[in-house]
């Protein structure tokens, strides 16, 4: 039985002198969320135009659901769902009507589609708006309906690239939920995305894409793992610093301590286990802690770690 | 069925759009109104009526020895002057012209306060500069309401016509004597008289014959237009406009393609199990169906609306299918060459401009000096083939008509194989 919902082998798209994807291979388990994050200019939608079929590999191949994007297209086609970065819509007709057409498109017709019209609006919460023109929504709105085309024919796969970019937190958070429940009724996702808060909320897996090629791939523990970050906490303390430091560095799990302009930074194993012995230890030689922040090892430092860069540069 | 929902969801946005629809049908019929207002509006049952203009003469003529009790038109006059007034009068031009006489004055305050269309002020030298007996030359001024154009036009045209007339009579009259003279022969003044009054009811006579927009003056009460020359320029106009804006409306519809390769609608078709044939044909089969529509509403229109007949149905079937097909292929040509709507924007303003302005030149150039020219001219662009097509269908001449629907066919042939390949090439 097939296992994989899509599978990308050493996919490969050059434009000129640009290796926009090099030698990307992965693949996608049935109901899985995968993200595939890295900054503007990866080449994180070249490769989903390729999954989608949108764009012809110069090597390489993908299966979705078991069928050639290359060689069976209709058959792979109709496994998928695509949401694209750019809304895509027809801004001079209604809601309805866009359903209406794409639901074609996807070969629904009669009363099952007009279903599938009703149920995905009321999915992205437009079934006051439905007979709105579309040009006079909001960005949320037109995103919502952007993701609600995908959901039409209920596909087994579906591809959203960025879908939450220039939304308001609402829209936002209705398309995160969205694609929450479309994981939890099995349906596999392709997510791309330059917030590595949404990344990390939602996927099984990650692959961070960087000049065209996939630099790390894993679950978010994974790929914290690989790095091998710390946690840190940084802290101000009322009195003299000098009392408390050598004590703190006793501590287990402690690895590092700096000091800068009255700020202490910790680095340490697990800030859990570590933070109940810092307080008493503070209390013990009376020095008060003010404030703590603690900062769990993330995907921006994994990015960092590999690149030197930041995610968002 | 894919194919045809991508064409009516084009056809649907095209009916929503403003300009769409400005362009498909609001400017042709408002182009045709504002010529149907230019001859006198739209008429009652009876078709179109040139208004009737009130004219105001000034007789200032003092006449002349050598014209004195002369017999016109069973009366008597004694001026040339009197002589025009009395043509003007007379039954023919009633329904054109409805004659006064007065002062100057009187006449010029008359068109200022819009109560006359036309002040005709007959200088007084009229009939000795017309008979060779003035040194200097006379001018009939013409004091018009700069509000009215067409029926104050006409009767200037009208009168400076029985006014060549009349030179034309006093020149052969010189001529006459002059070779009478060389032979030694002298006419009295009866026989000199007898002499102008021949051959002055001889000219009035060609001048009748010749028309001079006579016979289009009343109002008509047939049904073709093919014998009411208002209602067979009418034809012409919504005719050249019908075909001037197919095209417009093939190339905007195929620009929708570039529309929707810019706003993302048509990579998001691309990823869904629709395949790029039949996505394009949906695009081609929607500007098919939209200068149907555009075409069978105008045509009904004018033939509804001015009375204009446009002859022989299958003749004018051939043509409309013809122009249907040639319109929609000439835009997914055009709009195959640019890569922008920002480009296309080009195409609408110069080739389309152009071509189309270049294939219906016949329509502004009817009746001018350089309309032979222009027999042939029209025929280097698509929209003067059918232009030619049309006036053959209209005529009732099926075998032109056949001819020039033939060759658009060609044309479109050519236009479509090179386009859709574009196109295909381009998102293959």
């Amino acid at each position: 039985m097939l296992n994989n919902a899509i599978k990308v082998q050493n996919l490969d798209k050059k434009f000129d002198e640009i290796h926009a994807v090099d030698d990307v291979s992965f693949e996608i388990k049935k109901g899985e969320i995968f993200s595939l994050l890295g900054p503007n200019g990866a080449g994180k939608t070249t490769t989903i135009g390729m999954i989608s079929g949108l764009r012809t590999p110069d090597a390489g191949e993908v299966w979705l659901m078991g069928y050639s994007v290359q060689s069976e297209p209709k058959k792979a086609k109709a496994e998928l769902g695509v949401v694209p970065q750019e809304i895509a819509l027809y801004d001079d007709i209604s809601a309805r009507a866009n359903l209406n057409f794409w639901g074609k498109m996807y070969g629904l017709r009669g009363e099952p589609l007009n279903t599938r019209v009703y149920e995905v609006l009321k999915l992205i919460g437009l079934e006051d708006r439905q007979k709105g023109t579309v040009s006079k929504f909001s960005g949320g709105m037109q995103r919502r309906l952007n993701v609600g085309i995908a959901l039409l024919h209920q596909p087994k796969v579906i591809i959203m690239d960025e879908p939450t970019v220039g939304i308001d937190p609402q829209s936002r958070r209705q398309i995160l939920d969205s694609v929450k429940h479309l994981r939890d009724q099995g349906v596999t996702i392709l997510y791309t995305t330059h917030y590595m808060e949404e990344a990390q909320e939602l996927s099984d897996r990650i692959a961070i894409m960087d000049h065209g090629k996939i630099i790390a791939m894993g679950t978010h523990d994974e790929l914290i793992d690989i790095v091998g970050e710390l946690d840190r906490i940084t802290l101000t303390i009322s009195g003299e610093s000098s009392d408390v430091l050598p004590v703190w560095q006793k501590l287990e799990g402690v690895q590092q301590i700096t000091s800068e302009d009255g700020t202490l930074h910790l680095l340490v194993k697990d800030s859990n286990q570590v933070l109940p012995g810092v307080f008493e230890a503070a209390a013990g030689v009376g020095v008060r802690i003010n404030s703590v922040d603690i900062q769990e090892p993330n995907l921006e430092a994994v990015f960092l770690h590999l690149t030197g860069r930041a995610l968002r540069d | 069925m894919k194919m045809l929902s991508i064409a009516l969801k084009d056809i649907w946005r095209s009916f929503r759009s403003f300009f769409a629809l400005a362009f498909m049908f609001g400017v042709p019929i408002l182009m045709t109104l504002i010529f149907s207002f230019l001859f006198g509006g739209i008429g009652s049952e009876d078709g179109f009526e040139i208004p009737t203009t009130d004219v105001v003469i000034v007789n200032l003529d003092e006449g002349s020895p050598y014209v004195s009790n002369f017999d016109h038109e069973g009366g008597v006059v004694n001026s040339m002057g009197e002589m025009l007034i009395n043509t003007l009068e007379e039954d023919t031009f009633k329904d054109l012209m409805k004659i006064s006489t007065g002062t100057e004055s009187e006449a010029r305050l008359a068109v200022d306060e819009q109560d006359a269309g036309l002040a005709m002020i007959i200088p007084a030298n009229f009939t000795n500069a017309l008979i060779g007996q003035s040194s200097s030359d006379a001018e009939i001024e013409f004091y018009k309401d700069p509000a009215l154009t067409l029926g104050p036009d006409i009767v200037k045209s009208l009168v400076m016509g029985i006014v060549d007339g009349f030179s034309s009579t006093t020149l052969s009259i010189d001529t006459v004597l002059s070779v009478l003279s060389d032979q030694g022969i002298s006419l009295t003044q009866q026989e000199q008289m007898a002499l102008v009054d021949s051959l002055t009811s001889e000219s009035e006579n060609q001048m009748q014959d010749r028309g001079v927009g006579l016979e289009v003056i009343p109002p008509s009460t047939t049904e073709s237009s093919g014998d009411d020359p208002i209602k067979a320029i009418l034809r012409s106009i919504m005719g050249g406009m019908m075909i001037f804006y197919a095209f417009y409306t093939g190339t905007a519809t195929a620009q929708t393609i570039l529309q929707e390769e810019e706003n993302g609608t048509l990579a998001r078709l691309f990823t869904s199990p629709t395949d790029m044939v039949t996505i394009l044909n949906g695009k081609f089969l929607a500007g098919f169906l939209l200068i149907i529509v555009q075409v069978v509403v105008l045509l009904a229109f004018a033939n509804l609306a001015f009375g204009v007949s446009w002859g022989p149905v299958l003749p004018l079937g051939l043509f409309s299918i013809a122009l249907v097909i040639l319109a929609n292929s000439f835009g997914i040509f055009i709009m195959s060459l640019v890569k922008s709507t920002k480009q296309a924007g080009i195409m609408y303003g110069a080739v389309l401009t152009f071509t189309g302005m270049l294939g219906i030149s016949s329509v502004f150039v009817m009746g001018s000096p350089i309309e032979k020219a222009f027999n042939f001219i029209p025929l280097l662009v698509p929209q003067g083939w059918a232009m030619e097509a049309l006036e053959a269908s209209w005529q009732g001449n099926l075998g032109r008509t056949l001819l020039m629907s033939a060759g658009m066919v060609g044309w479109a042939v050519v236009f479509f194989f090179i386009g859709n390949l574009r196109f295909r090439k381009r998102f293959g």
